[in-house]
Formats: structure tokens, sequence, C-alpha cells
């Protein structure tokens, strides 16, 4: 049988990827970052710096065991790319390691959990974001705020089952993802508003740009404003394809 | 068996102290005690004020069947705010701790909320893992989690089959299920529940239900022999798994007048149940 060139290159990319991303979890764990990953991607646990413990639980399946796991990311290091899972309330020298990484190489899949986090501290991660990657990232939206869903789960018991029967269709706001392939992702409940002078938006809630992708230096930063690790955890298998695509990438 | 009927019955307006002395002359032997759902015990009910309530109890002839709460239907363990987690579980932890201070070695707890926002996967995996993490605690308690089978009102777990899958991955003796043999509506039979859960029970909730909805207003649930539920088939089930625990009064539907004789019709209504003269 013969294969073109195209075909060839096609093929091993995707087994490359398959191979991220479908086997079995039992990812290395390690504080020291400056051990190479054979594993082909990095993923920074934030510990107690990560807002939504079950994202990053859901992306360390995802990689299954193709992956690293570091605490903490050495200055001047470039990884393959790196996967910050949820990042809450982040240290500014984090951020600093994070944009230096970017700088010497790095792709760096930043998804940002900050949409949980009380306005002063959010404030801060503007502010981060802001100085370190030129990001820029608007107050958090509640995506379900006007949804009649909404009243019925106020109330006790009986008046919430009441008002469940006449809860009405709202149609439910996705995240979609144009690049690096179409993707449908469901919110995940507030959706930060990204954006940066250069680069361009790869995802969006309905015209709102949420996540962005743009160069840093040598590398790459993928800047997610809305969680994709719970629809991991979840079992959302668009979501596996996608993420599966953005660390390829 | 016993029967019991929740604090939360009493009729507004009353004391506790009057509420326990209708209780025990209805026939109860025990009461169920809410948080967060009556005036004498919330969240900022101290040890002490528990420990009074106990008292009162006890010193109206009755004992504290269980204890349980509302709360989780504003405050969800589903939720995907890490906040709002948080309070839900610190909820089911003052359960633990107040049912050790009441004498009781049960709590229910509503596990879950499925919405068009929060969907069911996400809320599966978040209480599979809040269990998971409250379970030592009930056991070093010696107190067990009952988590209730609201069905249509919840959107998660509807049948008996999920239910038993999700208490396998919990995989922990304290946790169970606080069975409400009303709240399975027309989505399937009380007594099948019974059967398919046996040792896992931890109480039992007992309203009766209109299957066929549409011929009432709002409510579908109604006094005990009324409804749609099988009553001689619960009885046998409950027989069969060898329950022999509390058997809670969870009356949704209200006597709009005369309200303390809902507590008498109601006590005299179980005593057949348990008696088997239906």
């Amino acid at each position: 049988m013969k294969l073109s060139r195209r075909e060839f290159v096609s093929t091993a990319s995707y087994v490359a990827a398959a191979s991220l991303c479908a086997l079995p979890s039992f990812g290395i764990t390690t504080s020291d970052s400056n051990a190479r990953s054979s594993a082909g991607c990095t993923l920074l646990d934030l510990e107690s710096n990560c807002a939504l413990p079950e994202s990053l639980a859901g992306m360390r399946a995802a990689l299954g065991n193709a992956h690293l796991r570091v605490t903490h990311i050495a200055l001047r290091s470039a990884e393959s790319v790196v996967v910050v899972p949820a990042a809450g309330k982040v240290r500014a020298e984090t951020f600093g390691a994070v944009a230096d990484s970017i700088e010497h190489g790095s792709t760096v899949l930043w998804e940002s959990g900050a949409a949980f986090l009380e306005p002063r501290d959010f404030a801060y991660q503007q502010d981060l974001a802001r100085d370190h990657f030129a990001m820029s990232m608007e107050t958090p939206i509640d995506v379900w705020s006007h949804s009649t869903s909404r009243a019925a789960n106020v109330g006790g018991k009986n008046l919430g089952a009441r008002n469940m029967r006449s809860i009405g269709h709202a149609q439910v706001p996705y995240v979609v993802y144009r690049w690096p392939r179409e993707a449908h992702v469901r919110d995940f409940s507030r959706v930060i508003p990204v954006s940066a002078v250069n680069g361009r938006a790869i995802a969006r809630w309905g015209e709102i740009p949420v996540a962005w992708r743009k160069r840093i230096g040598a590398g790459t930063l993928i800047f997610v404003g809305s969680p994709i690790g719970p629809a991991l955890r979840a079992g959302d298998a668009d979501a596996a394809s996608l993420f599966c695509s953005l660390i390829r990438v | 068996m016993k029967k019991s009927i929740g604090d939360n019955m009493i009729p507004k307006g009353w004391q506790f102290e009057r509420g326990l002395e209708l209780v025990k002359k209805a026939g109860f032997d025990g009461i169920e005690l809410w948080l967060g759902d009556v005036p004498w015990f919330t969240m900022d009910t101290t040890d002490a004020q528990v420990t009074e309530l106990r008292r009162k109890v006890e010193n109206a002839g009755l004992v504290v069947s269980n204890v349980s709460t509302g709360l989780h239907w504003e405050t969800p363990l589903s939720s995907r705010d890490p906040n709002v987690r948080a309070k839900a579980i610190r909820i089911v932890e003052r359960e633990i701790e107040t049912a050790q201070l009441t004498g009781c070695d049960a709590i229910l707890v509503v596990a879950g909320l499925v919405t068009q926002e929060v969907p069911y996967n996400e809320v599966y995996q978040r209480c599979v893992d809040a269990m998971k993490q409250l379970a030592p605690t009930a056991a070093k308690a010696k107190v067990k989690i009952g988590c209730e089978n609201c069905c249509s009102e919840q959107r998660f777990l509807i049948t008996p089959r999920e239910f038993w899958t999700f208490l396998n991955e919990v995989d922990s003796p304290s946790v169970g299920i606080h069975l409400d043999v009303g709240n399975i509506h027309d989505t399937g039979f009380a007594e099948q529940w019974i059967e398919m859960h046996g040792p896992r029970i931890t109480r039992i909730h007992l309203k009766d239900v209109m299957k066929k909805r549409g011929r009432c207003c709002d409510t579908v649930y109604t006094s005990l022999f009324i409804g749609d539920n099988n009553w001689p088939a619960i009885r046998a089930a409950i027989k069969k798994v060898n329950y022999d625990g509390w058997l809670i009064a969870e009356m949704e539907a209200r006597y709009k007048y005369a309200q303390d004789q809902q507590f008498f019709d109601t006590a005299a209504d179980i005593d057949r149940l348990i008696a088997g003269t239906l």
C-alpha cells in the first residue's frame, strides 16, 4: 500500500496526539520543573491556587500518562507544551515564570479559573495578566443570569418542583471554538471576555471572545476564559477532542 | 420499626416544646430535626443550644430519629462555584456534628441538583467526589449519610439502578440511601427501590403520591393511603429486606385546617402500615 507523504505525516500526527489523550491515567508527579518531560506535555499544578481542582483532574485524565505534573516552572525553561488548569489566585512570580517560558519557545495553554474569585482578587489577576501576558481580561459574565432555570433553583423542595415544571427551553449558551477545530463546549456558568492587541480570538460566547491565541517571543499563549477541564472530567468527548487539538498545535 | 415526623411539620408560630408535646401525644416515637428549615435549628445554632434541643426532645418522651436539611436546594454540593460547594460541604459537616450531639446516627442529604445550567455528568462526578470526601467524617462520627432520592425534583439518580451505581462508586458503608417512597412519582415503584437497596437504606420517608398527574392541582403528594403507592407491597418489601429502622412522615400536603389533627391521623396510618392491617 502506497502512502503519500501528506497521508503519512497526517497519520503520524494523529497517532502522536492520540497517544497524548487516550491512555489510562498515571501521570508522573514531581516538584522539579527542570526535569524535562519525556512524555510531551507539562501540567502545572497550581495547588491551592488552582480555582477548580476538578479541572486539574479532568486534564490529567485526558492527558493520561503523557504528561509530567509539576508545581512550578523554572525561569528560562522551554517546555514543549505547558498546560495550566483553572488558574485562580496566581502569584506574580508564577505569571513571570510562565511568561518567560513562552518567550523561550513554550506553548502554554492557560485556562483561567479567575471567574469565581472575589472581585478584588480578580482585579489583581487582571493586572497580572495584562502586565505579564499583555492579555486583557474583562469582568466575568454570568451566562445564565437571564435563564428561567434560575427561578427553579430558588426556594424549598416543593416550590422548586412546581417551578421546575414551568422551565422554558432556553438555548444552551455553548462556547464556540473555531480554532484549531470547530467545537461546541458547554460554558462554565461564567465566562471571562479576553482580548489582546495581537493574536486572535479562537472561541466566542455569542459575539464575545473568550479564548485567545497570541505569540509571545518564540512561543505561543493560548488563553482560555471559560474552563474546559470540568467538561473533560464529566466525559465530554467533544471537549476531549478539542483539548487534544489545542495541545497538539 | 419506630415512627417519627419532621419538626418542620409543627404549625407555624408554635414553640418547639408545644410541637413536641403534640408529636408525643399523637403517638410518635421520635422527631426528625430539619437544619435550616425551622427557627430553633439553623446553621447559627450553637452546640449548647443543640444540646438543649435534645434535652427538650427527651423531656417530651421522644428521641431524635435523624437530622435532615433542605439547605442543599439553594446551596448544592454539585454547584459549579467552588465557594458554594465549600458551603454545601460545611452544611453536611454540621449535620453530622448535630446528629452526634442529639444522639442519632443518620442524616439526610439532597446530593446533587441537575439544571439546564449544570448538566448531569458534572453533577454526578461532583456528588461522588463530595460523598467520598465526607464519608470518613461520617464514619468517624458513627453517623450514616443518607442521600435522598428526590428523583424528578433533582432530575438526578432517577432510577434505582442509577442510585445503586452511584453508591457503588462512593463505596462507603457510611453512605447510603434515605429512601422516600413518595418521591419516586410515576418513574417507578417504591417497593422495587426498597428491594434493590435493602441494607443501604438509612431511613425511610413516608408520603403518598398521585402518580397520574394532571388530576390534581399543584402538588402530587398526599396523605398515606389516598394516593397511588402500593402500601401492602411497600410493607412486604420492607419486611423482605429486614428493615427495622425509622419510618418518618414527610407530609408535604398539609392539612389546611385542624393541622394538629394531621399528626394523629398520620401516626395512626403508620401504625396500620407497621402492623400490616391494610
